[in-house]
């Protein structure tokens, strides 16, 4: 697969669920190789070497989606390193680096394993809706064939070593990413994520911004990652996912019995500047689409064609030049993005 | 980093505040976010660095007793690890075990590593994991005085202690 053809698939993780609180579910497991200093700590020809080593094993795996390709981040420009950093890919830290660096990625992006980054490996696997225990596994699978070739660094007492001791123990960080509108608009979302930070619990907002101004999207993920069993870590985060779940369609369900006109008047004024706008910033945008994506959730508005993970990802600034194949101005982003999302919610 | 209300207490989170459609950030301790009305909150992973920092800083013993012992795969010293928030190699959490002990405490509560093994590498402590497992089942056997079964599962710790890896049986 050529490198725009990869890079411009849709990833499995924004296909549409049937989930409507649940975008997606990542998992990422945290590798070092044990004869290596950590990425931070490495020489140029150090970084190269490593970035040598595991891609030879990286792309020697085989099996089903785990045909990864190997992209060397030196070889991509701005723009496509900020495509795979809007699509969730790479982290915006691995894209901002120097050196021997890059990301395989599967044919779908199911899995996107960042190479040099704050560790060695980072291998994640992204799934659309509430996937976590399925994004484990195949993550598990994936690290299984690449322990058998590859030396890790690992101690009894303190499990796979991380550069970063916050991540040390099972490497492993479990993330889902919700949409909350129900509680943003309640103002109850304070209390319901405020609970969920008690609870051994991170969160913060898509792109890791403001939250209200992002689409009402959070990330939530586990903190402790050593004195738990990956089971234990995911189990916990499960159920924390679907009590955020259940808080907020019960949220959904206090709007449209107590304020349904002003509800209905939200998403559809949503729906028809979407559809009519000939300039959207990408903050009005993502707002827009959260409204837009309420509304079709609550059985309110039809389906547009496109589900909304995609209108997110595909209108911010890196994904829509890329897509359009020319460098644009941000006044020309606006009226781009706005003629994109009429063709696509159509 | 302080915090921007009281500048007396550590700031522990980022707070997002929507005024009249704009919105700011502000870094608040606990008390002083518990007091802000109308926020929604986000811990950002932005301000990792400069906690964890903080949390190698709040190591006594580090402190107490300075000491110049560098990695000797890395050349690391404890010193350094600190100022950057990171271990230099994996050696260094054998080298500085003592000074790690509290901070790892501090950020994951105490446990010790319970979670995968990787297969390979870790064939002989799989071995030893399953042997320790079954010894808990046998006592628990024996104290519900289910010898039948608990001879299934002494056979099967003995099996294990025949083949390499395994820990000899005290008993």
């Amino acid at each position: 697969m050529i490198r725009k053809e990869l890079l411009l698939q849709h990833s499995a993780w924004m296909s549409e669920t049937d989930s409507p609180v649940v975008i997606s579910s990542r998992v990422r497991l945290a590798r070092n190789l044990e004869d290596f200093p950590f990425p931070h700590g490495l020489s140029q020809e150090g970084a190269a070497q490593v970035e040598k080593t595991v891609a030879q094993v990286l792309t020697d795996t085989e099996g089903e989606n785990k045909e990864l390709s190997y992209i060397p981040l030196t070889e991509l420009n701005s723009i496509e390193q900020q495509v795979l950093i809007e699509k969730h890919l790479i982290s915006p830290s691995l894209g901002g680096a120097t050196g021997a660096r890059g990301v395989a990625l599967a044919p779908d992006h199911r899995y996107a394993v960042m190479v040099n980054e704050e560790d060695h490996l980072r291998v994640q696997v992204l799934l659309p809706g509430n996937q976590l225990l399925e994004s484990h596994r195949l993550a598990t699978e994936l690290d299984d064939l690449l322990e058998a070739k590859l030396d890790f660094a690992y101690r009894e007492s303190q499990g796979y070593l991380t550069a970063c001791p916050t991540n040390v123990g099972t490497g492993l960080r479990a993330s889902v990413m919700v949409h909350l509108p129900g509680l943003v608009i309640t103002k109850q979302v304070q209390q319901v994520l405020g609970a969920v930070t008690r609870l051994g619990l991170a969160v913060r907002g898509l792109y890791g911004e403001g939250s209200q101004a992002f689409g009402h999207i959070f990330q939530v993920s586990n903190q402790i990652t050593l004195g738990k069993s990956e089971e234990d870590i995911l189990t916990h985060l499960d159920a924390v996912t679907r009590q955020i779940v259940e808080h907020e369609l019960q949220a959904r369900e206090l709007l449209r019995q107590q304020t349904p006109i002003h509800l209905e008047d939200k998403v559809w004024r949503a729906r028809g500047t979407l559809q009519n706008a000939r300039l959207l910033s990408s903050e009005d945008a993502i707002h827009l689409l959260s409204h837009d994506r309420l509304g079709t959730d609550m059985g309110l508005l039809p389906k547009t064609k496109d589900c909304f993970a995609t209108l997110i990802v595909d209108t911010r600034p890196g994904c829509l030049q890329y897509i359009l194949d020319r460098e644009l101005d941000p006044s020309q982003r606006d009226e781009e993005r706005a003629r994109l999302i009429r063709e696509r919610i159509a | 980093m302080l915090c921007q209300h009281c500048k007396q207490q550590e700031a522990i989170m980022q707070l997002f505040i929507t005024e009249n459609g704009n919105t700011r950030e502000v870094y608040l301790c606990e008390s002083c976010a518990k007091k802000t009305q109308e926020v929604s909150f986000v811990f950002h992973p932005a301000i990792v660095p400069e906690f964890l920092q903080a949390l190698f800083g709040f190591n006594s013993t580090a402190k107490d007793q300075p000491t110049e012992t560098a990695c000797p795969k890395c050349g690391l010293s404890f010193s350094q690890i600190t100022q950057v928030g990171k271990l230099g190699c994996s050696t260094c959490y054998e080298t500085f075990e003592t000074q790690l002990e509290p901070l790892l405490r501090r950020v994951h509560g105490g446990g010790q590593n319970v979670g995968k093994i990787p297969a390979r590498r870790g064939a002989t402590l799989i071995k030893r994991m399953e042997q320790r497992k079954l010894k808990e089942t046998l006592q628990a056997l024996i104290q519900q005085e289910a010898f039948e079964e608990a001879a299934v599962v002494r056979d099967q710790i003995r099996k294990i202690e025949q083949s390499a890896g395994g820990e000899k049986s005290d008993s």
